[in-house]
């Protein structure tokens, strides 16, 4: 029973160890070192925006290069494109140059076989 | 003259003085900012030893909250005060740190390859750090306390601290937090009852004289 008292007016006291806190305070210097870190970074941003403002260049160098290849490669190496019509007829002249070869398309071939 | 009257005609000259000066922080004024720093900068810095528990890490989050004002004074809206916007910035940095802490302890495996190959964090333990401000007597209860406070959720842990520990008052606190009033004093309640549940078996587990 009195540990279970104690433990209560323990709880209380803790709860209440924050009740007159008195607030933290930066010594006098503080605004010193804010400005000393502002300019600090001024300078820092003047180098990052330099090495930025190189990079950038870099990057867009680059990109030219690779669609000029690209643009060279497609020129280059173009497929033959042909249209439908002309292809039929390459296809027709192609087979009429093989059987010709071969003569295996010679329609009279019986009859001249029974003439004979 | 009425004294409602007479504290509202108060109030309007208030807002256009603070207008008239973030004017002048707009326009880079050094003196205007020199003020700013100097009129905020024991608050702010309270604010995030309140939560941070460590005097380095208070003094860095305190730079960085002013730094940020200084980037982003012409983005205030002025529907706050400027102080309770200052006040949401401190408390929104030593949230982040506390964040980024949290994940860095996390990520174990990372943070011993990183202690391997550099220097060794050398961050004050959390636990160890006495704020500077608290009665010799009452030093080791607040410590207690404090350890406590971090279990809480962040909400809850944010409206007691700025309660209890910066003395804001409660429709202060709603205002640093963008909550309602009754939303404040719901969470402090809730923070007092959960502290009370925790130290209760704090005490339980390590027994008093």
């Amino acid at each position: 029973m009195k540990k279970r008292k104690n433990i209560h007016e323990e709880v209380d006291k803790t709860l209440r160890s924050l009740d007159n806190i008195e607030p933290a305070k930066t010594d006098a210097f503080f605004y010193s070192r804010l400005t000393a870190k502002l300019e600090n970074r001024k300078e820092k941003g003047y180098q990052l925006s330099g090495k930025t403002e190189f990079g950038f260049k870099l990057a867009v160098a680059a990109v030219l290069i690779m669609v000029s290849l690209n643009l060279i490669s497609l020129i280059q190496f173009q497929p033959v494109t042909t249209d439908t019509a002309e292809a039929e007829a390459t296809t027709e002249n192609w087979a009429e140059e093989f059987t010709a070869s071969y003569q295996v398309l010679d329609l009279g071939y019986y009859d001249n076989l029974e003439q004979e | 003259m009425p004294v409602t009257k007479l504290s509202a005609t108060y109030k309007v000259t208030e807002r256009i003085e603070e207008s008239a000066f973030i004017e002048q922080l707009i326009q880079g004024s050094e003196s205007a900012f020199r003020k700013l720093v100097n009129d905020h900068k024991d608050r702010v810095y309270n604010t995030c030893m309140g939560f941070l528990r460590n005097p380095q890490d208070a003094e860095d989050v305190s730079q960085e909250v002013f730094i940020e004002v200084f980037d982003s004074i012409s983005d205030f809206r002025e529907d706050a005060s400027l102080s309770t916007w200052v006040y949401r910035i401190a408390v929104t940095k030593s949230l982040e740190l506390i964040r980024y802490r949290k994940r860095k302890k996390r990520s174990g495996f990372f943070q011993a390859l990183n202690t391997m190959f550099n220097e060794p964090d050398d961050n004050v333990d959390e636990t160890e750090f006495m704020h500077p401000g608290i009665e010799l007597e009452n030093k080791e209860r607040a410590k207690v306390l404090f350890n406590e406070i971090d279990k809480l959720t962040e909400k809850q842990k944010v409206a007691f601290t700025l309660q209890k520990v910066e003395g804001l008052s409660y429709q202060e606190v709603a205002d640093v937090m963008e909550s309602s009033l009754p939303a404040v004093e719901s969470l402090i309640h809730r923070a007092k009852e959960n502290l009370k549940k925790q130290l209760h078996s704090y005490y339980q587990q390590n027994e008093i004289d």
